[in-house]
């Protein structure tokens, strides 16, 4: 329990300082681009009248659909990488040139092969995690200490019994670690995906409000979709907690 | 009785095939403790994994006889008991999974029914992990790791137990006591054993029979019946006079 008021804390406090900065911001540049932060919280209640939570839920279930593409894809990639030689000769090299290629820059051919609705937005989201689960789930098969598997084979387990007692729990703290990161990028490319082909979404939200020059608007957007990658930090946080125990001492 | 014969394991890097083992002949009878003694990098280490399954034999076969039916060795068919050097403790289970596991994974294999809970308790408590059994592995001792893993091999009545150096990990003091300790279960299961190590002492202390492994693929240089098993600090000379032997062909 002292776990979560403490986490509060912190979490308080860099709210505060983030506000008093927007605020110092905004006594100093004396700008419309920078409104007064109270001025934006008073009218914070516009947001459940432009239906904000609509947005929210468009925007969490194209990152959702990535982040399950993306594990259904890498996680038995990257157990395939690190049990098999052939495997990894052949995709490791696609894997390494693949990672730091920035996805968004996939976005018009995305667009043209899969239109402008829903399955552009998610294969780029997909494209923005899986690399890094793939990489994530096979370094952390590779480092599974080989005596565990001399204690599991010597009790005749099968394949799959190896793979549920040993690599799926040997590889959640990586993956978690490496989700955290990645969750953090499919939020920030909420902007590209949503700026096309959608009347939905926290994106879509900001870049409306945006060229329509209704800053308090935007700056409510702002804080929602800030709001809503703080709230999965938590829960990965959470995830964490629950399925790493062991891990924590 | 386990019995190998003319075993040969080899293992290829960079294109290259090395022979750890070559032609390897041995037998262990039932409810004897076997101590394979050697230096390191002598293939010992290879012998057990060949055994507990980790490993593919080249050539050569590995039986079990049971009222003289001679069937290939098979952790599928036959109980193994393993205990590594660091004890191989999966550290996402609780001491009691951890425990369990060799009966949860056998369970459609074989016959639970003479793992009584009273007979696992008993275990529990004569290796005074009793109170340890839902703590994480991260969360114990050296000394409290061993004894987990010694019971871990003992509450599926194994019926070969292999084990790789398994006190070498310890400070002196617990490595007395934890060698006493298995050495009192032991004598309560008297499970057909291999144990490798590098010392001389624990071979002389808890093996029935010691075999001297060379450097050189496998070979056997000396093998004796010992008759100071289980004795802790026998004080004649001639237990100084065998443990010299010991060394010099350890050399």
């Amino acid at each position: 329990m002292s776990k979560v008021i403490n986490q509060l804390k912190i979490f308080i406090q860099g709210f505060l300082i983030l506000n008093l900065i927007w605020f110092l911001g905004y006594l100093i540049m004396d700008t419309t681009v920078i409104p007064n932060p109270l001025e934006v919280y008073k009218n914070f209640h516009k947001a459940l009248e432009n239906n904000i939570f609509k947005h929210i839920s468009y925007s969490l279930y194209r990152i959702g659909m990535g982040l399950f593409l993306s594990l259904l894809v890498g996680i038995p990639t990257g157990i395939l990488m690190a049990y098999s030689k052939k495997a990894n000769k052949l995709l490791f090299p696609l894997v390494y040139f693949a990672y730091p290629i920035p996805k968004t820059a996939l976005l018009p051919i995305a667009m043209l092969l899969l239109g402008m609705r829903e399955k552009s937005k998610i294969i780029i989201m997909f494209l923005v995690i899986v690399f890094q689960v793939i990489v994530a789930v096979r370094d952390s098969v590779n480092s599974i200490d080989n005596t565990m598997y001399q204690v599991i084979k010597s009790t005749g387990a099968s394949k799959m019994q190896i793979i549920y007692h040993i690599t799926l729990p040997a590889i959640m703290p990586q993956l978690l670690t490496s989700l955290r990161v990645s969750l953090g990028a499919a939020v920030s490319i909420l902007f590209f995906v949503e700026g096309y082909g959608t009347k939905f979404g926290v994106g879509y939200y900001i870049l409306d409000a945006w060229s329509r020059i209704n800053y308090i608007d935007m700056y409510i957007g702002i804080i929602v979709i800030s709001i809503v990658g703080f709230a999965l930090f938590v829960l990965i946080d959470y995830i964490q907690d629950k399925l790493c125990k062991w891990n924590k001492v | 009785m386990l019995s190998i014969e003319n075993v040969s394991i080899s293992y290829k890097a960079k294109k290259e095939k090395y022979i750890v083992i070559d032609d390897l002949s041995l037998r262990i009878n039932k409810g004897e403790a076997l101590i394979i003694l050697g230096p390191s990098g002598c293939g010992k280490s290879t012998l057990i994994n060949a055994l507990a399954g980790t490993i593919h034999v080249d050539s050569g076969i590995i039986n079990f006889i049971v009222n003289d039916k001679n069937e290939s060795l098979n952790p599928k068919k036959h109980k193994i008991g393993i205990i590594p050097q660091n004890f191989g403790l999966l550290p996402w289970k609780t001491v009691r999974e951890n425990c369990m596991l060799p009966i949860k994974i056998r369970n459609k294999n074989v016959d639970i029914k003479e793992n009584s809970i009273e007979i696992i308790d008993k275990i529990y408590n004569s290796l005074g992990i009793i109170n340890l059994l839902d703590r994480f592995p991260k969360e114990l001792s050296g000394g409290q790791a061993q004894r987990v893993a010694i019971a871990r091999a003992f509450i599926q009545k194994p019926d070969l137990l292999l084990m790789d150096e398994p006190f070498s990990a310890l400070d002196e003091i617990t490595r007395e006591e934890a060698r006493e300790l298995f050495l009192k279960i032991w004598k309560l299961n008297q499970t057909s054993t291999i144990l490798v190590t590098h010392s001389i002492e624990e071979a002389l202390y808890l093996g029935n029979r010691i075999i001297v492994m060379g450097k050189h693929m496998g070979e056997f240089k000396y093998e004796m019946e010992n008759s100071y098993f289980g004795k802790m600090h026998p004080d004649d000379s001639n237990y100084y006079h065998i443990k010299k032997i010991l060394r010099e062909k350890l050399m």
